[in-house]
């Protein structure tokens, strides 16, 4: 089989599989946060830690639970990181040093899961476990509830009430993340990956030498990692590792795992706000700008004469790429991994031709929201969705609504400072690494190319994404904790502006549809929504993405 | 014995998420 054929084949394999799994995922999802029964089990975890389930909490309060919750954790992984060496399941680490376990400790409280180390030589299996493990259930479920709590701003009405933080944690940690992640698991073990909790291994090699066999509960960190779309890695090349992504089985299984909930969450929206064709519009969305990245980067990465003379001779551009997965598979990967915000990979983006570099790197830009991540997915779109029915009614002269409820000046404020935030947040960053000698003297690969790999690395920590450029020294201090600081923004203050949205929503009545409200589940709309991703969130970086990949790649 | 760099990450921490806690009652303020 060509390997066209088998790209498609793939392609056409993972669409199928997730419009199968669409209806039944966002049902269940659906189901979870709207369930008014708690579980025996979560009512046994309210009593331990002193939670009120039935407590309905003000946008306010519910940013405050966030805020609180994720202090705690950055501060407990940190003082794992720091303490790995004393405790047990050491397996020989060190304590981490201290830039790396702050950065890392931010990089997974915030979803992000930046790594500016390698984990089979840094971390011990207490800290791979209890701390980053846990943390890619918990802040997966931390945007979930967020996007959950958006999606009642929608249905709410007079009221400044929009759930309980505490349950909606719980109940998508324990009623969804781990029930897909056992599953996930098995599957992955099936396939190859490995599990246990081994000492490392030294081998005498057949050429006499000596090789250090790491181990691992690999498979069950490698489930939620793309389920939760957290893309930590236990292993520092992450799923180009044969124990991590054993074949290509595994390799497609985990792009699936990553799309699964974020493509399902749409269905989740329709569902609990009783139109289910307002579901299929935004994945439709989704969808389109999935579907043109996947095409454009594989088109530059398999495409002859893209690539320069050596990957020609290689019928492709193969430098980088995990050979058992060849151009296709590492596209598809690539993609999917930055349209989420998983940042996991299965070859280095860094040895992306120019042009498909700069797609993965406009992926990211976009605020991932086609599907985006888990929860960050959902609101990034409402949000851009908002704005779409705002120019509308600019153009028809009339007042804007979605969802039966009306866009006023107060709710663009909001929309403006969400969309706004992450732009300034990683242009700033990136002035101020050009700009230093700190930052400056990490750079590995001169001219345009530096360039986009500083401007990567920050839309990665912004956006919550976590893949790197590769090519920057980032485990320098200035890197450290800049990087911390960015993704530590860029998580939580997109979510107080995606809050204070979903109070004003929850406050207004409901309005009914009039003749002069825009549909929003026609094709009209769709076409809208991506029109304005692109030109109003996708414009912000163009003369960023002129000057990197665009220029690297017409030189 | 925790390093004096220990503490640094522990004050940058409550630095940051007191930015964030700054935002949302500056938003407070505004809402009302």
């Amino acid at each position: 089989m060509n390997d066209t054929l088998a790209g498609w084949l793939q392609f056409l394999l993972l669409v199928a599989a997730l419009a199968a799994c669409y209806v039944p995922v966002g049902n269940y999802i659906a189901r979870i946060f709207t369930d008014s029964r708690h579980w025996r089990i979560e009512r046994g975890i309210y009593r331990l830690t002193g939670v009120d389930p039935d407590a309905d909490m003000r946008w306010t309060a519910y940013v405050r639970s966030i805020l609180a919750f994720s202090l705690v954790a950055v501060l407990f992984v940190y003082l794992i990181e720091r303490t790995q060496h004393w405790l047990f399941w050491s397996v020989g680490m060190t304590n981490v040093p201290t830039d790396t376990a702050w950065n890392t400790a931010a990089s997974f409280v915030t979803n992000t899961n930046w790594q500016n180390y390698a984990g089979e030589a840094t971390m011990s299996y207490l800290s791979q476990t209890a701390g980053l493990m846990v943390q890619q259930f918990l802040s997966s479920a931390v945007g979930l509830a967020v996007a959950i709590a958006m999606i009642r701003g929608f249905v709410r009405s007079r009221t400044d009430r929009l759930g309980n933080f505490w349950v909606d944690v719980t109940r998508g940690t324990i009623r969804l993340l781990i029930p897909l992640a056992v599953i996930g698991t098995i599957i992955l073990v099936a396939g190859g990956a490995i599990e246990n909790l081994a000492s490392y291994h030294t081998i005498t090699t057949l050429a006499g030498g000596h090789q250090t066999i790491p181990g691992g509960p690999v498979a069950s960190q490698e489930a939620i990692k793309d389920l939760g779309n957290n893309g930590g890695g236990w292993f520092n090349v992450n799923a180009a590792h044969p124990f991590e992504n054993p074949n290509p089985f595994t390799n497609i299984f985990i792009i699936f795992m990553l799309l699964l909930i974020p493509f399902s969450t749409p269905r989740a929206f329709g569902k609990i706000v009783g139109d289910n064709r307002q579901g299929y519009a935004l994945v439709a969305a989704m969808v389109i700008i999935w579907a043109c990245a996947v095409g454009g980067v594989t088109f530059f990465e398999s495409h002859l004469g893209t690539a320069g003379v050596g990957p020609q001779l290689a019928h492709g551009a193969y430098e980088g790429v995990e050979t058992r997965f060849g151009p296709h598979g590492c596209s598809l990967f690539a993609v999917s991994t930055t349209v989420t915000s998983t940042g996991s990979v299965d070859c280095f983006h860094d040895s992306l031709t120019p042009f498909g570099g700069g797609i993965v790197l406009m992926d990211i830009a976009l605020g991932e929201i086609a599907p985006g991540g888990i929860g960050a997915g959902m609101y990034g779109i409402l949000v851009l969705a908002m704005v779409t029915v705002f120019v509308a009614g600019l153009m028809v002269g009339r007042t804007p609504e979605y969802i039966g409820k009306k866009i006023r000046p107060t709710e663009m404020k909001y929309a403006a400072l969400y969309f706004l935030t992450l732009p300034v947040i990683i242009l700033t960053m990136s002035a101020i690494a050009i700009g230093t000698k700190w930052g400056q003297s990490a750079i590995w690969n001169p001219g345009p190319h530096g360039l986009t790999e500083i401007v990567y690395a920050y839309a990665s920590q912004a956006n919550n994404n976590g893949s790197a450029f590769a090519g920057l020294g980032t485990a320098a201090p200035f890197y450290q904790i800049t990087g911390g600081i960015t993704m530590l923004l860029g998580r939580f203050a997109p979510e107080i502006f995606a809050l204070g949205l979903a109070g004003s929503l929850a406050r207004q009545a409901k309005t009914p549809a009039s003749a002069g409200t825009l549909d929003t589940r026609k094709p009209l709309f769709v076409g809208m929504l991506v029109g304005v991703i692109l030109i109003l969130v996708g414009l912000t970086y163009l003369p960023a993405l002129a000057l990197g990949p665009f220029a690297e790649g017409l030189h | 014995m925790w390093y004096l760099s220990d503490w640094f990450y522990v004050v940058l921490t409550l630095v940051v998420f007191g930015f964030l806690y700054l935002i949302l009652k500056g938003i407070e303020t505004f809402e009302r």
